[in-house]
């Protein structure tokens, strides 16, 4: 279920925000950083696939699909609630990123929280206890860069 | 209204229109909808040349609006923009009675493309 390539997100991503982005697999303690917790459903039997990662991350890929610049997308990806243009920009990279996270199966994004306490159970089992987890270090351009970690049951 | 666009993010119907400009298609008026409801009640009212519609949307997705368009007897050429990019939704798109499926991410000459049959080259 996670066959995802740090290619096809690197080339996926790099054509959709205009910026180079590299997925680079790590195997690192989780990030300090605030979080935001993504739920894909994987069809046909609606399995859930979570991706964590950094919220500035996030913030830099969604503000440079909207044409922000970085420190002004992080900050307002940080801000309490989030402001409503950089949260759909962010949404829609996470929509089309659904594209690469299988090769072989139809991924549908269902929802992102930036606290766990609004995942379904299910998502809550599999961020606590991931079956499979795979991790990457995301850099966008040389200016940012961030942790980006997908996990199934 | 020349164009109606159908997608529930305002991110990619800013995106959307953008492309358009860059495509030439600066003369064309845009309609925009958040959902096929939306999009349905809009086409009560107006005539447009195209519509191009996300394909994940709540309330009504995009192939429902399309099917829901064509049971209606309207004629009027319609595309998808979405993520899916499977075989099989682009056969179901067609086969329901879409012109068209842009995958996204897409450039100002994939928009182009797809358009210059419908609306003619800019």
């Amino acid at each position: 279920m996670a066959d995802v390539t740090p290619v096809a997100m690197s080339r996926l991503l790099t054509s959709l925000v205009g910026r180079e982005v590299r997925f680079a697999p790590v195997s690192v303690p989780d990030s300090k950083t605030r979080q935001l917790y993504v739920t894909y459903h994987v069809l046909p039997d609606n399995e859930p696939l979570v991706v964590k990662t950094d919220l500035p991350l996030l913030g830099a890929l969604g503000g440079a699909l909207v044409g922000l610049p970085f420190d002004t997308a992080m900050a307002r990806a940080e801000e309490n609630p989030m402001g409503e243009v950089i949260r759909d920009a962010i949404h829609e990279v996470l929509n089309i990123a659904s594209r690469a996270l299988s090769q072989e199966q139809r991924v549908i994004l269902k929802s992102m929280a930036q606290d766990p306490v609004y995942c379904d159970a299910d998502v809550v089992r599999i961020l606590k206890n991931p079956g499979i987890k795979t991790q990457f270090k995301v850099s966008v351009g040389n200016e940012v860069s961030g942790l980006f970690s997908i996990m199934t049951k | 209204m020349d164009i109606l666009l159908v997608d529930d993010s305002k991110t990619m119907r800013l995106l959307v229109q953008r492309a358009l400009r860059q495509a030439g298609y600066r003369d064309l008026s845009i309609g925009e909808a958040e959902n096929g409801v939306q999009a349905l009640e809009k086409l009560a009212g107006e005539k447009p040349k195209l519509i191009l519609s996300d394909w994940n949307m709540p309330e009504m997705s995009g192939i429902d609006f399309l099917r829901k368009v064509r049971s209606e007897k309207n004629n009027v050429p319609f595309g998808f923009i979405t993520s899916e990019a499977s075989v099989e939704i682009k056969d179901t798109a067609i086969g329901s009675g879409a012109s068209f499926v842009i995958t996204k991410p897409f450039t100002a000459e994939d928009v182009q493309d797809a358009l210059t049959p419908i609306l003619g080259a800019r």
